[in-house]
């Protein structure tokens, strides 16, 4: 990394705004955080199929990845 | 005028800092309140010294005493001196039990600090977009309850219909039968660990970056140091007494797992073989299941010498690892 970009990142803010937003931040960033984001919701998302299918769905190969028709059913 | 010749008399002999100075008695005032002398401070604190000594110091003194009986739920008491202790040296179960805590903390730990340290560093751009979106999701798996999530990670580690065996099989890996497995189980219960807490160690890791000047990066960047230098030489440098903080704060956590490996195993004893029985565990299992208490309390003892042994241990470890003042 040359000096001049981390001067760029490191400069007081009213001078950023004149600068692409997307220049510094690399796309494995994204994906980095992409990744933990999906890893962190993945076990709600699964709390919701298992609640919203029967007992027999959840037991497949394939897994079932949708959401089933007894969610409100399971709740009432 | 009066002021600067008080300033001049105090000037020869300071004002403590610990007696108040002495005031004029107001004799003719008959709302002055009568000076405590300083006395007030005490009765603000009293409230939670108080609750301590009751609910804090006095179980832990009562506990430390029961540890020296044979004391079980009938109300036998009998004083044995170090016997249990004795007895627990020898307990193949309890070095199991130490065996699994260490391995099941040192497969969390690692892991945790590396990817939350990493996870700040991404954080910590100022050109991120979304970065509110990010650290909010970081840190829903922190607000969970841990039964909900061992029972739903229980599911995607289970040997025929989890998710992470179908996911495995993707690539032609054989079902792993991550219970039954002794490293297995234990990577099961690091995983739960990890996915629980890197996001909130991640957030207090970004937290002291964004207390790092800017004009070190910049003195950096103008002697040359690229990206990774900058890391390596300014960020963990700047980072040491948090990653200290995290890792004793993780010590004190991670040694006392127990909610995992209980739901994950269904019982007490940690595993048919006790292949993830951790110290916790053993000791819930000694009290209320075997209610030999005078022994759970012993184990409870050396649990807590145990922490404090290994987080001194961490405590010097990151300091040569992260540079004592280079």
């Amino acid at each position: 990394m040359s000096s001049a970009e981390v001067l760029e990142q490191t400069r007081p803010k009213p001078k950023r705004r004149r600068k692409p937003k997307w220049q510094r931040m690399g796309i494995m960033g994204y994906v980095a955080l992409g990744l933990v984001t999906f890893l962190s919701l993945f076990p709600f998302y699964w709390m919701f199929i298992v609640a919203s299918n029967g007992t027999d769905e959840i037991s497949k190969i394939p897994p079932t990845l949708v959401p089933g028709p007894r969610f409100f059913t399971v709740v009432s | 005028m009066s002021q600067t010749t008080v300033g001049k008399a105090r000037a020869s002999k300071p004002p403590s800092p610990w007696k108040p100075a002495k005031q004029p008695r107001k004799v003719n005032n008959p709302n002055a309140v009568p000076s405590l002398n300083g006395r007030w401070g005490y009765m603000f604190t009293a409230p939670f010294f108080v609750m301590f000594l009751i609910f804090g110091l006095a179980p832990i003194i009562y506990s430390i005493y029961i540890a020296f009986f044979n004391w079980d739920a009938l109300g036998t008491q009998e004083f044995i001196g170090l016997a249990n202790f004795n007895e627990l040296f020898v307990d193949t179960r309890f070095w199991n039990a130490l065996i699994n805590t260490i391995d099941i903390w040192l497969l969390s730990t690692i892991p945790m600090l590396i990817m939350s340290i990493g996870l700040a560093a991404v954080l910590h751009n100022p050109n991120l977009r979304g970065s509110t979106f990010f650290r909010t999701i970081l840190l829903v798996p922190n607000i969970t309850s841990v039964l909900a999530i061992a029972i739903v990670f229980g599911q995607l580690f289970g040997r025929d219909f989890g998710m992470v065996n179908f996911v495995l099989g993707l690539f032609g890996v054989e079902n792993i039968d991550w219970i039954q497995g002794t490293t297995s189980s234990h990577v099961a219960i690091a995983a739960m660990i990890v996915w629980r807490w890197t996001g909130y160690n991640a957030l207090i890791f970004l937290a002291a970056m964004l207390a790092i000047p800017n004009e070190l990066y910049e003195s950096a960047s103008l002697d040359g140091a690229g990206k990774f230098k900058q890391f390596i030489y300014v960020t963990l440098p700047s980072l040491r007494n948090t990653i200290t903080f995290v890792l004793i704060v993780g010590t004190i956590g991670g040694l006392q797992v127990f909610a995992e490996p209980l739901i994950l195993g269904g019982s007490y004893n940690g595993g048919d073989s006790g292949q993830f029985s951790t110290l916790t565990l053993f000791l819930f299992e000694q009290a209320f299941v075997a209610y030999k208490w005078g022994y759970a309390a012993a184990i409870g003892i050396m649990i807590t010498v145990i922490v404090a042994f290994v987080s001194i241990i961490n405590f010097f470890i990151t300091r040569k690892i992260a540079g004592d003042g280079r």
